[in-house]
């Protein structure tokens, strides 16, 4: 009869007979997390038995610890004694102890008869007898390894246990022993042959392979976990939506994060004192302090100053207000990225053109669950002749599709640069009807300005707070994880499929 | 968006008959009024901020009556012209210019319901459309208290005294500026206490009220009052006068009879208030169908105009004539007509289509084109993305990651101090995230692609994005030649012509540092992180990393 065992088996089944056939695992003196996977498999082959038993020790309580530092209330009180020639009245020790720490030493010094206590005149007077204190040798015992409960005098234990110096800890262990059919193998009864765990080039080279057994592997055993390199969650699900876009003939743009008021809202025929331009709303920039330079757009600019005045050509009758070029020089960060759009449209786009833009926009928001103070849009626009507010919807209820959402609906709605104006929603399965975009059909106010030949050529354009999505779409339930600090959590999210 | 909340009873007063929760929200369902709530006793709506006169509950009962067709078209009111003159005054004219105001009379305002609704619709449009009452503040009053004509002016705040609304005695203008609540809050609004404050006096001298901060206690209103005088004042003429119109409206709903005044400027206009008529507005109807993209009949569009509460004639077969009533400010083009259409149609019964011949090419942009080839080769090497904040503070930026201090772009209303600035790399960032996971298992390779934003007095915005690439490396024992051979990968794979320069950048160690230079320029930079900059951050182990510009 013979056996086939790995190096590594075989070393731990002869250092278990060499210690009796029994011994727990740390005592082997092999690497803790090698000799367990070892064990297992000895196990499974019937040669060892693998059992995992519970200990109890004793450990120091905090106090303990304290005590065994600072000395015990018993042992300062000899100290003390000692100090003083073997006697002292309790007046005077008052003065070299707390009241507390002093009663606890009484107390324990005549339990263990190291001082005597005798009352004359309404004096009490103390004698030290005996000097030495058992319980110092037992503390420091337990303090250095492990000590199980019977190792010490039981009034002892009961003593320190009542003090609160000591408690009583549990730890698991595996202890091994071996099975009859592993005895016989150590002994030598039954022939163990060295099997070959993990192939080498030599191994192969050297024909050493052929001649002996190739070990079995459990091939259910969980193997070492790695963390691949990968892409982010969240800009992973914002390439999809780019793929999306790109797949429906949309072709990306971008603009400045800091940039002019004027391509972030005054030609956008957002009025100069419209609520979204005050301080609460967008983030006006310090440094530099210097406005923007709109030299290469004096006739745009000259256009859409009228427009917001009284419409110029564009048969609107405007804000009636006096726009100040000073504000829309201004530098603020990026609030939405219809700014993306209106550079490119106002750099002359023909036509048709689809464009997207998908990028970081900032707001002084609060930041909470779903608020943050920079997140990403998702805008589009389809620029087109006769296009009209069935095709917006058309493309809302395709895009919607893509994204995995089958019912759509829609509302009217208020944006400053659409009319008509649409909110599309679409149907979650969990969470009901939810908001996805805001839409709309670019005011002439805004296309006539550019160049367009309105009413013939219209833009559709929608914006979708991608993130808000984002985290419905990756299960989260804060905004600000979608920037998580945890790299844990990267490192296990699963890809998007 | 604006909400309000008002008496259900009332409501249904107003609109003469009872309506169930399923069919009042199946009927605004695609308005721009929404049913929030239907309660024991109280209804609440949200309104679009383009339509204030839905601020007020006489607004929406108006507007449901036209849903129901129980009363279509533009609402008419009973009028009577130029009641008597306001005059405004060349000193109030540099405080707060504008001033428009009406009387009503016979108004229906018997039920406490009626009041409340009332100064809650003017409190709306104080914060709304009136920015705080800084453009737009409203003054009501009872008219019987009051002896026309009425006189706009101001004058210096010790030399003007009267009860204010809700004291006993009176002040000064000064006093009240200075010791009132309101007083406190609003006194920015018209500058320097000491100096002019705005007022609206009576053929008496009485004063009416101390615009934009508080009437007099004189024309208080008390329940059961029939007969009003209305003044808004303000800095945007067409917002006053827009805000007039929808009080007047309201309260015209109510059974009151509108009497417009004549407001006198000092350089001699004249301006009727409330606007006697209707604006007019001449559609095409080609138009229409053009932006509905559905060939609705003339009649049909006639009669969606009217549901809308406008008013709407036929000039030929394909031209209408709208009437808009002057409290609705939406009317700058005719597209607004169009969408009103739309609306009054239903969007979800207009269907949708995607267009044909509209064929494009897609395709990404360059810098995520190019951000796309780096990422691949990053997750190849085995680095985790990671996606931090751009806005930050000089703090997190500079000083904790030991880098020297320079210029960076910085915003004047911070939310908070930690994001006030726009980085300039993505190495701090990357710093900070590898501090914030020193449990977690080693090696630890992590990259970020995404935008600095650099000063550039050139660029138009005097500052450009840079999108780079940052990688750091951090491990037991990793060390300058482990983050070279990573980026020696990246310039093999993408044909980069990069070479490295020896200089000394804190926060990295000194002969362990390099410059990426490449024949356009330097790209970049790479070393190892100082320990003493990597113990302050509480990280162990050593790191390495490099930033990179990205460029076609």
């Amino acid at each position: 009869m013979e056996i086939s065992l790995s190096k590594g088996e075989i070393e731990l089944l002869m250092r278990l007979y060499k210690r009796g056939g029994r011994s727990s695992l740390e005592e082997l003196g092999i690497d803790k997390s090698k000799a367990a996977a070892w064990a297992e498999l000895l196990k499974e082959r019937g040669l060892v038995e693998v059992l995992e038993k519970r200990d109890e020790f004793l450990v120091l309580t905090p106090r303990g610890l304290k005590h065994l530092e600072e000395g015990l209330p018993e042992e300062k009180l000899i100290r003390i004694l000692e100090s003083r020639g073997g006697r002292a009245n309790l007046n005077e020790l008052k003065s070299f102890m707390e009241d507390d720490e002093l009663n606890v030493a009484i107390g324990e010094g005549r339990r263990k008869g190291i001082i005597q206590l005798e009352k004359s005149n309404g004096r009490v007077t103390l004698t030290l007898i005996r000097e030495e204190v058992p319980e110092r040798e037992i503390l420091e015992k337990i303090a250095s390894r492990y000590v199980k409960p019977e190792e010490i005098d039981k009034e002892v234990f009961i003593g320190l246990k009542r003090r609160g110096l000591i408690d009583v800890g549990e730890k698991t262990f595996i202890e091994l022993s071996l099975t009859e059919r592993g005895w016989a193998a150590a002994r030598g009864d039954v022939k163990i042959v060295e099997e070959i765990g993990k192939l080498t080039r030599d191994l192969i080279l050297s024909g050493e392979w052929r001649k002996r057994k190739l070990k079995v592997y459990n091939v259910k055993a969980m193997p070492p976990i790695v963390y691949p390199g990968k892409p982010h969650p969240y800009l992973q699900f914002l390439e999809e939506v780019r793929e999306i876009l790109i797949g429906m003939g949309f072709v990306e743009v971008k603009s400045p994060i800091v940039e002019a008021e004027f391509w972030n809202f005054d030609i956008l025929f957002q009025a100069q004192d419209h609520p979204a331009r005050e301080v609460h709303d967008s983030y006006q920039v310090a440094f530099p302090s210097t406005g923007a330079d709109l030299s290469n757009y004096i006739e745009l600019v000259e256009r859409v100053k009228r427009t917001h005045e009284d419409g110029w050509n564009t048969g609107s009758r405007g804000w009636g207000y006096s726009w100040s070029f000073d504000i829309a020089r201004r530098l603020i960060l990026r609030s939405q990225t219809t700014a993306a759009s209106a550079r490119t449209l106002a750099a002359g786009l023909e036509i048709p053109s689809k464009i997207f833009a998908i990028d970081k926009v900032f707001r002084p928001e609060t930041p909470d669950k779903t608020h943050a103070i920079e997140f990403h849009q998702c805008e589009g626009v389809v620029l087109a002749e006769d296009m009209n507010v069935r095709h917006l919807m058309g493309f809302l209820a395709e895009f919607a599709k893509q994204l995995g959402f089958r019912e759509v609906k829609f509302k009217p709605a208020y944006f400053p640069f659409t009319e008509p104006s649409v909110e599309a929603y679409v149907k979650h399965d969990q969470l009901g009807w939810i908001e996805i975009a805001g839409s709309g059909l670019f005011r002439p106010e805004m296309l006539i300005p550019m160049g367009y030949d309105y009413p013939k050529v219209q833009a559709l354009a929608w914006g979708i707070g991608i993130g808000r999505l984002a985290i419905i779409k990756l299960d989260l339930d804060d905004i600000r994880e979608l920037h998580s600090q945890n790299l844990d959590y990267l490192r296990k999210a699963p890809l998007r499929r | 968006m604006p909400v309000i909340r008002v008496s259900k009873e009332e409501f249904f007063r107003l609109l003469g008959k009872e309506l169930s929760e399923e069919e009042l929200k199946s009927l605004l369902e695609d308005t721009k009024v929404n049913l929030e709530a239907f309660e024991e006793d109280e209804l609440e709506f949200e309104v679009t901020a383009d339509r204030m006169d839905l601020v007020t509950i006489e607004g929406i009962v108006r507007t449901v009556k036209g849903l129901i067709e129980e009363e279509i078209g533009l609402p008419e009111y009973p009028l009577d012209r130029k009641e008597f003159k306001v005059r405004v005054t060349k000193a109030v004219s540099e405080v707060r210019p504008y001033v428009v105001a009406a009387v009503v009379r016979k108004v229906d305002l018997r039920t406490e319901d009626s009041l409340i609704s009332l100064i809650e619709a003017q409190e709306k449009i104080h914060e709304t459309l009136g920015r705080k009452r800084k453009r737009v503040s409203i003054g009501l009053h009872d008219f019987s208290k009051v002896v026309p004509p009425i006189t706009y002016d101001a004058k210096p705040s010790d030399k003007v005294v009267f009860t204010p609304l809700g004291e006993i005695m009176e002040m000064t203008a000064k006093e009240i500026l200075e010791q009132t609540e309101k007083g406190r809050e609003y006194a920015h609004i018209i500058g320097n206490p000491r100096e002019l404050v705005p007022l609206i006096l009576d053929s008496r001298g009485e004063v009416l009220s101390m615009p934009p901060i508080i009437n007099s206690e004189l024309t208080r209103l008390t329940p059961g009052i029939r007969d009003l005088f209305i003044d808004v004042t303000g800095t945007d003429l067409r917002a006053i006068s827009y805000t007039l119109e929808i009080i007047v409206a309201a309260l015209a709903e109510r059974g009151g009879r509108i009497s417009t005044l004549e407001i006198e400027y000092p350089d001699g206009t004249l301006l009727e208030t409330p606007r006697p008529e209707p604006s007019e507005m001449v559609i095409e109807v080609d138009f229409i169908r053009r932006m509905v993209g559905t060939p609705l009949s003339i009649d049909e569009i006639v009669h969606q105009l009217e549901r809308s509460r406008l008013g709407a004639q036929k000039l030929s077969e394909g031209r209408i004539k709208v009437l808009i009533p002057g409290f609705r400010a939406d009317f700058l083009h005719p597209v607004d007509v169009a969408e009103e259409v739309a609306i009054s149609y239903g969007l979800n019964n207009l269907g949708y289509e995607l267009p044909e011949n509209v064929m494009t090419v897609g395709r990404r942009h360059p810098r995520e084109a190019l951000s796309s080839l780096f990422r691949t080769l990053m997750i190849g090497l085995g680095y985790q993305e990671v996606l931090n904040y751009i806005m930050t503070s000089k703090e997190f930026l500079f000083n904790s990651v030991g880098r020297d201090e320079r210029p960076v772009v910085e915003v004047a209303n911070p939310v908070s101090e930690s994001y006030s600035v726009l980085r300039d790399s993505l190495l701090p960032g990357l710093l900070h995230f590898l501090a914030a996971n020193t449990h977690s298992q080693y090696p630890q390779k992590i990259f970020e692609i995404g935008d600095v934003v650099i000063i550039d007095e050139s660029y138009e915005t005097k500052a450009r994005d840079e999108r780079r690439l940052g990688a750091v490396y951090a491990d037991y024992s990793v060390g300058f030649e482990d983050a070279y051979s990573h980026l020696k990968a990246l310039s093999d794979n993408l044909s980069l012509d990069i070479k490295l320069e020896e200089c000394e950048e804190r926060p990295f160690i000194s002969g362990r540092c390099a410059k990426i230079n490449s024949p356009k320029g330097e790209l970049g930079i790479i070393g190892e992180i100082d320990p003493s900059i990597l113990l302050r951050l509480g990280i162990t182990v050593p790191v390495v990393a490099f930033e990179l510009k990205l460029q076609a």
